[in-house]
């Protein structure tokens, strides 16, 4: 009965606690896990359990009896022009729908699956034989046409969940461009190319204006969905391989010479994030009361001083830490907020907001909806009822309203003693009437 | 021009038909230093590992790559010390000690003879599998121990009845290895059935299903059998070759057991009987030539990196342009360098090449492969003239001429009534012909970098040509100013030349450009764009919002309240006055139970409103109320009918 108003509620949605989990990789051909081997391995070191296929296998499932087999997709098949067995792009988003995470790495001769999941997701993979050209920045091992171009790691998203520590080598880079609309906000760019990129048929000379150009050519492109699905795109599978993993790095443009191209520390943490092993936060707990009090009223009344304090924890290898930041908003809101500020961080995770609960009565909710790069969204409300004062809270002894009290009181007053005199009054009649 | 464009697709398309046709007669690649470098870090720590296993891998590695075992005798004292503490050997473990032991070669006293038997039991064992008798069978080869007729027979009928059960891979490949270590022709006729299972991907390669380890395992395999029966397998030279590419695509391993297995194949491919697989490649992957490096470098080795044995001359075929096929030389034969065995040079700027990418076919005795060589040249600004003019070309446009690595010294003013015009001319700098470049952008940038917009507000246009290659570049202001997102300010115009075949791309700032767009007035983009920020900011915090509490009723001064009370009070105090006046009494009070219950409870009853007024809620009120108001109409009604009854009897 006391909570009958109250309700608490969290929606943040999890992915598993531990990390790693069963991965099903789709590969073109079966030389590319031998080609790709350090990537995968340090998959493999880090608890994921991967299961290769050939994207065109027939007896490919992600589901079985409603429930699915596999936490992650690895798409490793640019040239696949239709996955095999029961597995389609809708199998696939479904699977992103369900919670699934999904890496998908392109090239220049990318297959119709691959457009169109990168369509499903709001990207766009260019056409197929264009790749990302820059005459300014390609690397000195190129084959001639500077496609295997060097991205600068300043160009990498200002992100340390995504990507880890920008300050890393450049990073190698041989694929198509990607493109994605710059007004979805659920778009994350990882990667871009630099000014002087482009994505076209190097082989032909250009007649149109190339669909992606310059810093908005985007290599490495995210996207969280609203459900924390997270599916990064890359047009380059070379950027993963051994190859590019391990080779030295120099600009032919007079550059300097780095001996290891910083792919691996990237790949590993682009990996790390996109199977949600970083960036993963949760609501752990959430009070609040009356300031001076311990519990929560079964409803506050207008005006009343609150507490409100949220524990917010993070994922950090199996175990969840607390989280520390300070941009982290409470809303107090009944349909629109009333009320929004900045919690203040009073430490071991936990963020506290005190505040005087608006003179108008109704059903509230107190909310917070935490969207930052590369974290999963956090979202908890936790719904109260504010009732106005009882007539015993209102203000009394107002010096304006003393006539109305005097007059009642001395109307009872009166009634009081007059009924007394009224009723006992004897009549002294003699002396006067003689 | 459509015409000529389609015939150049055409063109294309037969010629990459042709070249994926081609017959691979080389491969591409070998085994470089770098490559052998790289092996030798992986197989480094299994030398001083603790595992037999990854020792075993490391030995071979070494030897395989001619490297000089640095720790002989630790390698000999280590295997001494598992055979003595290890109990339990397994075939597998014993065959890897004895193959280990072998390789070292000067471990001094023969291998334990717990090793031998520990292989002989094997073998004499009925349910060996396949791969234990092939570690047995090895590992008794290697130590120089002859079977005996009854254990070979036994073996063949073994394998025989296996491999009617189960013919795979692995299982052919332990086939081929047995039957060359017990010389008979066992298997040689399943070759054959074993290359059929090889996949080809992308027509390069040739690889077993399993990957490096099976693939090495079997090549090995089917050169040893073919060997010891002095038979040429059955394998084309194609697949040879592209064995021999699978192989090399794989130098990146990163396993010491990979780098043992790709290091053993490849020495088995190169130092087959039958056919050696050739490289021809371009030395160092040196594909651009220009004027100041104007040598091809051909290396002609095998696919280890080393000079083939026989005598041969090199000679380029033909070179021929990609793109529009001119065929610049026939039959020119490269010069051997004096310094190494394996590279052959030619001159190729004295053809005088256009610049472009370029096929050369080159001959090495018998093997022809091609190569791609790329003919840089220098670009060239001839002029560059940037100016402004209006936009419904009424008048000249008045341009001002930039000399190439300068910047126009003063600003470009335009508004929304003109267009910003370019026009430049780029030259090869060879031949000083007008060309045109794969890459010719215009960037105009904000030369204010604003740091709330991360990506700096760049919008890049493509330069077009005319026929005599002349470079324009019309940006109409007025109309371009929503891609500036009607962002008025400097802007930096930049050109950006590229090619793959210049050896000089660069971006230039030629000026800078005052821009003054019309302000944006369209109520659907102010709508769009409150959308888009709405939008844009999901990632940063919102603004605060702090509630407007309710302001308090203004209130009469304290005077004024305090003189109305007065004025209420006024009555009471009136009716004291006239009441003391009067003398007034209450005599007739009758001191009875009723009497005094009634005047109590009436007096109650306002005190408890007092209290209702102070604290009390409703409920309760009236529940004290129901209760003294019945007291109370009980006492009353008995006091006024006896008040009444006391007239009535006057």
């Amino acid at each position: 009965m006391r909570f009958i108003n109250k309700c608490l509620c969290f929606v943040a949605i999890f992915g598993a606690a531990n990390a790693g989990g069963p991965t099903l990789v789709l590969l073109d051909n079966l030389a590319i896990k031998e080609t790709h081997s350090i990537f995968f391995k340090t998959l493999q070191d880090g608890g994921y359990t991967l299961t290769f296929k050939l994207a065109d296998d027939a007896n490919l499932q992600l589901s079985k009896y409603g429930e699915y087999l596999y936490q992650h997709l690895i798409i490793f098949a640019p040239s696949v022009e239709e996955f095999g067995g029961v597995l389609s792009v809708g199998t696939i988003t479904d699977f992103i729908d369900g919670g699934g995470n999904v890496l998908v790495a392109g090239s220049s001769q990318s297959g119709d699956a691959l457009h169109e999941l990168a369509s499903e997701c709001g990207f766009e993979i260019d056409e197929e034989d264009s790749a990302v050209i820059d005459h300014l920045n390609y690397d000195v091992s190129d084959n001639g046409y500077h496609t295997k171009i060097v991205a600068d790691s300043v160009n990498l998203i200002d992100a340390p969940a995504i990507v880890g520590n920008k300050n890393v080598s450049p990073l190698l880079y041989q694929g198509t461009g990607l493109i994605a609309d710059t007004e979805n906000p659920l778009i994350l760019r990882l990667l871009t190319a630099s000014s002087s990129a482009y994505s076209y048929n190097p082989q032909t000379p250009i007649r149109d204006y190339p669909h992606a150009v310059g810093k908005n050519t985007l290599l490495i492109a995210a996207l969280q969905a609203r459900n924390n699905a997270r599916v990064v795109f890359s047009g380059s599978l070379y950027f993963f391989s051994d190859e590019a993993f391990t080779s030295p790095i120099q600009k032919a443009q007079d550059g300097q010479k780095y001996e290891k191209s910083g792919n691996e520390a990237v790949a590993t943490m682009i990996a790390r994030w996109v199977f949600k092993e970083n960036g993963v936060i949760r609501v752990s707990a959430v009070h609040h009361h009356r300031v001076g009090e311990s519990e929560p009223p079964a409803a506050y009344t207008i005006m009343d001083d609150v507490v409100y304090s949220i524990d917010v924890q993070k994922l950090a290898g199996d175990k969840w830490v607390p989280y520390e930041t300070n941009d982290l908003q409470l809303e107090f809101v009944r349909i629109d907020p009333f009320i929004r500020m900045t919690m203040k961080p009073v430490g071991n995770g936990r963020y506290e907001a005190r505040f005087k609960i608006p003179d108008v009565y109704g059903v509230y909710q107190f909310k917070v909806d935490y969207t930052r790069i590369g974290l999963t969204h956090l979202y908890s409300t936790t719904q109260v009822s504010v009732r106005p004062l009882q007539h015993t809270q209102y203000e009394r002894f107002i010096p304006s309203a003393f006539p109305y009290y005097v007059s009642a009181f001395s109307m009872m007053g009166g009634v009081f003693l007059f009924s007394l005199v009224f009723l006992h009054y004897k009549e002294d009649t003699k002396p006067k009437s003689e | 021009m459509n015409i000529h464009i389609s015939l150049l697709i055409t063109t294309i398309g037969i010629t990459s038909c042709f070249s994926a046709t081609e017959i691979l007669q080389s491969t591409n690649s070998y085994l470089t230093k770098a490559n052998r470098i790289h092996l030798k870090k992986i197989l480094e720590p299994g030398l001083t590992s603790n595992d037999v296993t990854l020792v075993y891998y490391a030995v071979h590695g070494y030897t395989f790559l001619e490297e000089d075992l640095p720790n002989k005798q630790d390698i000999c004292d280590f295997l001494v010390k598992v055979v003595q503490d290890d109990n339990n050997i397994t075939t597998e473990k014993a065959f890897y000690i004895a193959s280990t032991w072998r390789t070292v070669g000067n471990c001094q006293s023969k291998p334990p003879s717990n090793i031998t038997k520990v292989l002989s039991s094997a073998i004499e064992k009925e349910t060996s599998s396949m791969m234990e008798l092939y570690y047995a069978v090895s590992g008794l080869t290697i130590l120089s121990e002859k079977l005996s007729r009854d254990n070979v027979e036994n073996v063949i009928k073994t394998i025989q009845n296996t491999l009617r059960k189960d013919d795979s891979l692995w299982n052919l490949s332990y086939t081929f290895h047995i039957a060359s270590d017990l010389g008979g022709t066992l298997g040689f006729d399943r070759i054959e059935d074993a290359i059929i299972q090889a996949d080809e991907i992308d027509g390069q390669y040739l690889q077993f299903e399993g990957g490096l380890s099976v693939t090495s395992f079997l090549v090995n395999g089917i050169f040893k059998l073919s060997n010891t029966l002095k038979k040429k397998p059955p394998l084309t030279s194609q697949q040879i070759v592209k064995l021999a590419n699978y192989l090399l695509s794989r130098r990146s391993v990163q396993t010491p057991r990979g780098a043992s297995s790709l290091l053993s194949a490849l020495t088995t491919l190169a130092n087959n009987d039958f056919e050696k697989p050739t490289c021809i490649t371009l030395a160092n992957e040196e594909i651009s030539i220009s004027i100041q490096q104007p040598l091809v470098t051909i290396q002609v080795c095998d696919i280890l990196g080393n000079p083939l044995s026989n005598s041969f001359k090199v000679i380029a075929n033909s070179a021929t342009r990609v793109g529009d096929d001119t065929v610049i030389f026939n039959k020119q034969s490269l010069q051997a360098s004096p310094t190494d065995k394996t590279s052959f040079v030619m001159n190729f700027m004295e053809m005088k090449p256009e610049r472009g990418f370029y096929k050369i076919s080159v001959t090495a005795g018998a093997v022809t492969n091609t190569v791609t060589v790329k003919v840089l040249c220098e670009v060239v600004v001839d002029h560059m003239e940037i100016g402004t003019a209006d936009a419904d070309q009424t008048t000249q446009p008045k341009l001002t001429r930039v000399l190439f690595p300068e910047k126009l010294s003063q600003k470009i003013e335009a508004d929304s009534q003109q267009k910003l015009v370019m026009r430049f001319l780029l030259r090869d700098g060879a031949n000083k012909k007008p060309m045109r470049t794969h890459q010719a952008f215009v960037r105009l940038s904000s030369a204010s970098t604003s740091k709330d917009d991360k990506r700096g507000h760049e919008i890049l246009f493509v330069a077009e040509t005319d026929t005599s290659h002349l470079y324009k570049f019309d940006m109409p202001i007025g109309t371009a100013a929503a891609n500036f997102d009607y962002q008025s300010g400097d802007y930096n115009v930049e050109l950006i030349i590229g090619d793959a075949v210049l050896s000089n791309p660069f971006q230039w700032t030629v000026a800078t450009i005052n821009l003054k767009f019309p302000e944006s007035s369209s109520i659907g983009r102010a709508d769009k764009n409150a959308l888009y920020k709405d939008k844009s900011n999901i990632y940063t915090t919102k603004p605060e919002i702090k509630h407007m509490f309710r302001q308090p009723e203004k209130r009469p001064p304290a005077f004024v309240s305090n003189l109305f009370t007065g004025l209420c009070l006024a009555p009471i105090l009136l009716l004291f006055i006239l009441w003391a006046k009067l003398g007034v009494n209450i005599s007739n009070f009758p001191f009875s139970i009723s009497a005094v219950t009634f005047h109590l409870g009436l007096g109650s009853i306002f005190t408890l409103f007092g209290i209702f007024w102070l604290k009390l809620n409703m409920f309760v009120t009236l529940r004290y109320l129901f209760g003294l108001g019945i007291v109370t109409f009980l006492a009353g009604n008995k006091m006024l009918s006896r008040i009444a009854h006391k007239h009535k009897s006057r």
